[in-house]
């Protein structure tokens, strides 16, 4: 595991120029976005939520992008926990940060940082897998198309849960929870129907 | 023995499929043209073609593409220390293959190094079924002769092997043909 852990920092090392880029991208579109209507409050940033999440779709390209899913799934080893363990590594690392720093910056509780991070994990992964099936066939414009359909309901959700509606964080929560469990296999399907 | 029925040869038309046998400790090789679905066989037995009339035989594969998979931002002795960690076994036989490289990034590869190194992970594999797709492309005739010799080892531990090659294979034992 302490290998696995070494090689993967190794990976990471590699890739954070390409990170640390689209973070920068990321900042100078929200700021631009801030100065063009003026105004920044809490309720508004579910509507940046999914440009947010575009930080974590780096991640996922870089991980578990086609060369590396291609190395595991080509292997015939039982590679699943390793998928586990990248998804959780992007989640708690990037997407759990992420959401820390927007709820600490709005001042915002428990239950609107849960809303925040469990909408990234959710929204960046469902982008990711459609990024992966579209990027063969119709190229990656489509999947940053689809970013709307499939952003617009959680972040309908995480407006409604952070108005204190607990219906909506619980189907948040539901979903996050199903993410976790089926998630590996939805990305391997993605990788098989993209081949 | 592996067998798999009606393998598509063709990624979308499944109407064209071909039917595979390879006995314990054979060789398979695919033969056709440039476009005759060498590929998408190789793909179909690796699971990657979803066709509801393809039967295969319970077996575990492990697909060698004709583009070398290896991971940006490491060097071999790392790519190889993550193909361990993919298995779970461990295999001196592929440092020593690729002992002159051992330090070197896999971005800083010629593409013979990067063939060769993955190639390497077939020292790791646990399958019993190698798919190979042109296995031989950027090999110098050392490295061919190492990998040969790597191939001999699996069939004659009980293996089976299907590639896909316009290169006549030089083995202990000759290839069955499948003209596609």
């Amino acid at each position: 595991m302490l290998a696995f852990i070494k090689i993967e920092l190794r990976r990471f090392w590699h890739h954070s120029a390409s990170l640390a880029g689209c973070i920068l991208k990321t900042i100078a579109l929200c700021v631009l976005t801030v100065q063009i209507l003026g105004d920044l409050n809490a309720d508004m940033i579910w509507v940046f939520l999914p440009l947010i999440s575009w930080m974590s779709l780096v991640c996922y390209s870089r991980y578990l992008g086609t060369e590396c899913a291609l190395l595991l799934l080509d292997s015939g080893s039982n590679c699943r926990w390793m998928i586990r363990v990248y998804l959780g590594i992007i989640s708690v690392g990037v997407n759990m940060v992420l959401a820390g720093i927007l709820s600490a910056f709005f001042v915002q509780g428990l239950d609107v940082f849960v809303a925040y991070w469990f909408v990234l994990d959710i929204v960046s992964l469902v982008m990711f897998c459609i990024g992966l099936i579209t990027s063969a066939a119709t190229g990656s414009v489509m999947g940053q198309l689809m970013l709307f359909p499939v952003a617009f309901p959680w972040v309908i959700f995480g407006v409604m849960a952070s108005d204190g509606h607990l219906p909506a964080l619980k189907i948040i929560v539901a979903a996050w929870l199903f993410m976790q469990a089926l998630g590996v296999y939805l990305y391997f399907f993605c990788v098989k129907l993209a081949e | 023995m592996f067998i798999a029925r009606k393998v598509p040869c063709h990624p979308y038309d499944h109407s064209k499929t071909c039917d595979v046998t390879v006995d314990r400790g054979q060789v398979l090789q695919l033969c056709g043209l440039n476009g005759a679905g060498k590929t998408t066989v190789l793909k179909s037995l690796a699971g990657y073609v979803i066709s509801q009339d393809l039967i295969i035989s319970h077996h575990s594969t492990c697909l060698i593409r004709s583009d070398s998979q290896l991971l940006h931002g490491l060097t071999v002795k790392e790519q190889l220390a993550y193909y361990e960690q993919l298995s779970g076994r461990r295999s001196h036989l592929a440092s020593d293959w690729l002992k002159d490289i051992i330090t070197k990034d896999t971005s800083a590869l010629s593409l013979g190094q990067a063939r060769r190194l993955y190639l390497a992970q077939l020292y790791f594999s646990k399958a019993d079924v190698w798919l190979l797709d042109e296995p031989l492309i950027g090999l110098d005739a050392l490295a061919q002769e190492r990998f040969m010799h790597m191939l001999d080892e699996h069939i004659q531990q009980g293996g089976y092997v299907v590639l896909a090659s316009h290169d006549s294979m030089n083995m202990s034992r000759a290839a069955i043909c499948l003209h596609l």
